[in-house]
């Protein structure tokens, strides 16, 4: 057969669309799919993945959503006994900070209850995300800074942690957490010194001294809003426990209401 | 019923002045400590010396045991095997009601709520309350229907209790009569009787 360089080129365009179509048809329905029924999501994290990777000491936001449900319970593997319960907010997630205290692996196990009080009426299945707690990475050792006048003073600034914001699916974490090495350069130390001049003026120093802390007992049931730049007093319950005597017995049971 | 189990622990010391106990005041000296360490520049460890913590902490720990006494004594039962017959839709159809007499009796409920102290959320101390009370009820009679704890009668009811913060005793409540608004008590929000398969479930999440 002989096949002209037009005619090939216009049959591989064709076949390349409808290609294109019967794969693309059901992305395009999935993307426009429905909400789904339960997602339980931990930031930070790492794209595409099913753990959760931060620092010792940092902060886990843990996102709960299951439909219909009215309580979630969460444990974080760090503390076998300990489970959290948090009442989801009107879009019906459920948000929880964790910090892990130490480095290690963890299973963070999430339970939807259709009970406010994380009761009764399980909504199967428990969820669970691996958590790796990294060790924070060993402070930089202090460089000694020669500088011509006019001399600026010696100031040491810690970068403030990054705001984080709601968001839905996590976004995805940095490959490294580990700062790349400096550039040896002679204007290093002014550079510095700028960048630290400027988180100087931009940072929002909040509660030095002022008095604008408010302490305030968050809600209970184990659930608890983090106020910005503030310090509150968070409340968790574990299940409690009830004891019968063994004298409690029933006497008799009868038709009819009380 | 609405007096909650913090109210009637606390009904001879409104004021919770137990929590200010000297092992309070070490919580608080700890979280200062460790704050110093950490926010030394921010100045924040000062603001430890304010009454704002103690208010906060007595709220946090009201909010903790706020639980309703009707809800403790319907949770216990609950979870008493000789209710769970009743339970049993199979052998009673959903709309037949019973009224179920029992004998008189304690009941023992154990409450484990801590608080943290936390800031910028990072914990900084917590304190581990353990909270017991004993609830002695007499001439019971509780409504079921549809396996489902509707309503509660009692004739009297005393409570006495204890609070403890780690192993330390900080109030103790010896028992005494509460007084009840009302002797039958139908709720808002019935109890079901649990079945023991649910029981069993939650321990295999909590090992998962």
């Amino acid at each position: 057969m002989n096949f002209s360089a037009p005619t090939m080129c216009k049959q591989a365009r064709s076949r390349l669309l409808v290609l294109l179509l019967v794969l693309g048809a059901p992305l395009i329905v999935c993307a426009q799919s429905q909400e789904p029924r339960a997602r339980f999501s931990v930031e930070p994290s790492n794209p595409g993945t099913l753990y959760g990777v931060g620092m010792q000491g940092e902060p886990f936001k843990f996102t709960a959503y299951v439909t219909g449900a009215r309580c979630y319970e969460l444990s974080f593997g760090d503390d076998p006994g300990t489970r959290e319960k948090v009442l989801p907010a009107d879009d019906g997630k459920g948000i929880h900070i964790h910090t892990y205290n130490s480095s290690g692996t963890y299973n963070a196990n999430m339970q939807a209850w259709s009970d406010p009080d994380c009761e009764l009426g399980e909504l199967p299945p428990v969820f669970t995300l691996e958590i790796r707690v990294e060790a924070p990475p060993p402070a930089p050792q202090p460089r000694t800074i020669v500088l011509v006048q006019p001399s600026p003073p010696a100031v040491t600034v810690q970068a403030p942690p990054p705001a984080v914001a709601e968001q839905w699916p996590p976004p995805a974490r940095p490959a490294s957490t580990v700062p790349p090495a400096p550039e040896k350069s002679d204007t290093l130390p002014w550079l510095l010194l700028l960048a630290a001049i400027a988180i100087l003026l931009s940072k929002d120093w909040g509660l030095t001294g002022t008095g604008l802390v408010t302490f305030e007992a968050t809600r209970d049931q184990g659930g608890f809003d983090v106020i910005d730049a503030a310090a509150s007093m968070r409340v968790r319950h574990r299940k409690p426990e009830f004891d019968i005597s063994d004298d409690a017995t029933v006497i008799s049971v009868k038709k009819g209401e009380l | 019923m609405t007096t909650t189990l913090g109210e009637a622990l606390t009904a001879e010391d409104k004021s919770a002045s137990f929590l200010k106990h000297q092992s309070i005041k070490d919580g608080y000296d700890q979280a200062k400590a460790k704050l110093d360490k950490k926010r030394k520049k921010l100045n924040r460890p000062a603001l430890l010396d304010t009454e704002a913590p103690n208010d906060a902490l007595k709220k946090a720990f009201f909010r903790a045991l706020d639980i309703a006494l009707d809800d403790i004594l319907g949770r216990a039962w609950a979870g008493w095997d000789e209710l769970r017959r009743l339970a049993d839709l199979e052998k009673t159809p959903p709309d037949e009601i019973h009224r179920v007499t029992v004998s008189d009796h304690t009941i023992e409920s154990q409450h484990e709520p801590s608080v943290d102290i936390v800031v910028d959320g990072i914990p900084f101390h917590t304190f581990d309350f353990k909270v017991t009370a004993q609830l002695k009820v007499k001439s019971i009679d509780l409504q079921v229907q549809a396996g489902e704890i509707t309503a509660i009668r009692l004739g009297s009811l005393e409570l006495g209790g204890l609070v403890k913060l780690g192993d330390r005793k900080l109030l103790e409540k010896k028992m005494a009569e509460v007084t009840l608004d009302e002797h039958v008590m139908h709720l808002s929000k019935p109890i079901p009787i649990r079945a023991k398969k649910s029981h069993a479930k939650m321990d295999v999440a909590i090992d998962a």
